[in-house]
């Protein structure tokens, strides 16, 4: 198993068909590096939004027993 | 009383006929669509015989396939705001039996009648006298298939609003084959090859429609009426 | 309650809980298997496999769109078992994991169409050829489009799982009917095509990369379809108190 390309010129053209291969692989690994990023940002998105509702309820709880008042624990 | 296994379906049956008809007018609309579309081909491409007579099969198919589709929208929405829709899924008998004479019925009063007229429009376009006995077998085989299927779309989208064109849009896909097998009966008898093993799988592909379409809609009328 | 032993597996597979804990564990040896086995596919069938005799070297496309074809087409049964599982045991996993699959598997089938019909150009001329192939793949696209549709015109999130359940069992039914009605349909048009795998006729040489990159291709879906549905998870039981303690545990780590 040789590699089948002299030059990395070689390897880009690709006798003329360089310009359809790479565009197919280009469009391709953008379409599935995409497909593992979303998940990803929506993942952390949603563990931010999770902590900044415990911080505001933990300030709610503290500020209503400041002022003597026993709350719900949760609403 | 009378209740056989097949009590339900005629009983339903013959309601949604009696319904249809009452509406008379409103039965001739998939009609009329059928002339009026056909008559947007030979001015759209060009009204040459030669061309049309190639395009005619399918167009003819397509043509029919759209109309049943228009049609098919609203075969359960009246049902399901009276409340004979739930009086159905509560009811102890076969749910399956109702259902198929719904949709039977809806055969009835649309793809026969769509059947019945397409020698009109294989006259306007030109369709060779071989395509015509296989074209009215295929479309009265193939429009219950339609309905069958449509009537599965109908039951997913009935609590949306504005469901028609999602409605298209889930049952297209799966008319495809429905249609492949239609206008490849008509192709062939044209071609001068035999034409009726053709027909048989379209007759298969109804058969299993009888068979499975129910259960979907069935499964989509609950979610519906719990909505 | 009958052999409750013997189904506990399955219902604690159904735990959203267990399923963030257990894949926690699994994800990064996952992400290496996944990243190792497609680079090694893709380089090797880039640079290193022999070129094709009567295409040359755009037959290297099919490095991408044949993976991608068969995970489109299995993604689709993914997203239909997970549907009926979700229907018959009411299990909120199963849902997950159907609305997980929707996406990823109509990302697949369109790289599968975009490698196909680039491939096309070269070979034939055109971008665009009604293959019996290429038409059972577009189909399928509306397939996943169709389920993506019914769920998102639905307000109510049991509705939308419900309805695109049953709508992605309808598909499942008709998808080889469909493949069979287009194969047949091909034929009828064109009796001799230039196939776009000719599998059985491939030098060894070539069909090893290739399937390095299917294998490679399963475990990425199986590595996108957790991840989308961890996310998911996290979504809908954010209330609960398992969540609010990984939180607070992340945070206190950081």
């Amino acid at each position: 198993m040789k590699i089948q390309f002299q030059s990395l010129q070689d390897f880009m053209v690709m006798d003329g068909h360089g310009m359809y291969v790479w565009l197919a692989v280009l469009v391709s690994l953008w379409v599935l590096v995409s497909l593992v990023l979303r998940p990803l940002s929506q993942h952390r998105k949603i563990t931010a939004s999770i902590e900044r509702q415990l911080q505001g309820e933990k300030i709610g709880y503290l500020s209503s027993n400041r002022r003597g008042e026993s709350d719900a624990p949760n609403s | 009383m009378t209740s056989g296994y097949h009590s339900g379906f005629i009983a339903h049956f013959s309601r949604d006929v009696l319904l249809h008809y009452r509406r008379r007018s409103d039965l001739a609309r998939p009609l009329v669509f059928f002339i009026i579309t056909s008559t947007l081909v030979p001015l759209g491409v060009v009204p040459e015989p030669a061309t049309l007579a190639t395009l005619a099969p399918g167009i003819i198919w397509i043509i029919a396939l759209l109309a049943t589709l228009l049609s098919i929208e609203n075969l359960f929405a009246e049902d399901w705001q009276d409340g004979t829709l739930e009086q159905m899924l509560i009811s102890p008998n076969l749910l399956v039996m109702p259902i198929l004479g719904k949709v039977a019925a809806h055969w009835l009063m649309v793809g026969l009648p769509l059947t019945l007229i397409s020698p009109l429009i294989a006259m306007m376009l030109y369709l060779p006298a071989e395509g015509l006995l296989p074209m009215l077998l295929s479309l009265a085989l193939g429009t219950a298939a339609l309905s069958l299927v449509g009537a599965v779309g109908a039951a997913l989208t009935l609590p949306l609003q504005q469901g028609g064109m999602l409605l298209a849009l889930l049952v297209m896909p799966l008319y495809t084959p429905i249609l492949i097998f239609g206008s490849a009966t008509v192709q062939s008898a044209i071609d001068g090859l035999v034409w009726s093993g053709t027909l048989a799988t379209l007759t298969a592909v109804l058969a299993l429609a009888i068979a499975l379409c129910p259960l979907a809609i069935i499964g989509a009328l609950r979610l519906s009426s719990e909505y | 309650m009958t052999s409750n032993r013997k189904w506990t597996w399955f219902h604690r597979l159904g735990s959203p809980r267990w399923f963030y804990h257990k894949t926690s564990q699994w994800l990064p040896w996952l992400s290496i298997v996944t990243g190792a086995l497609l680079i090694t596919g893709l380089v090797w069938g880039l640079a290193y496999a022999p070129e094709d005799a009567r295409q040359g070297n755009s037959f290297r496309i099919i490095y991408l769109h044949v993976p991608a074809s068969v995970l489109a087409l299995a993604g689709y049964y993914v997203m239909a078992i997970a549907g009926a599982v979700g229907l018959i045991w009411k299990m909120k996993l199963a849902y997950i994991v159907m609305r997980a699959a929707a996406p990823l598997g109509a990302a697949l089938t369109f790289i599968a169409l975009f490698t196909g019909a680039v491939w096309g150009k070269p070979t034939w001329g055109t971008y665009w050829v009604w293959d019996a192939r290429i038409t059972s793949m577009l189909i399928l696209l509306f397939l996943y489009l169709g389920v993506l549709a019914l769920r998102n015109a639905y307000n109510s999130y049991e509705a939308a799982n419900k309805s695109s359940a049953i709508l992605s069992l309808v598909g499942t039914v008709n998808i080889p009917i469909i493949y069979k009605s287009v194969d047949w349909w091909q034929t009828l048009h064109q009796p001799a095509t230039i196939k776009f795998t000719g599998a059985p006729s491939m030098h060894p040489d070539m069909f090893a990369p290739l399937l390095v990159m299917i294998v490679g291709f399963y475990s990425f879906y199986a590595l996108v379809l957790i991840l989308y549905s961890r996310a998911e998870v996290l979504q809908r039981e954010q209330k609960s108190s398992w969540v609010r303690e990984l939180v607070t545990d992340k945070r206190d780590r950081r």
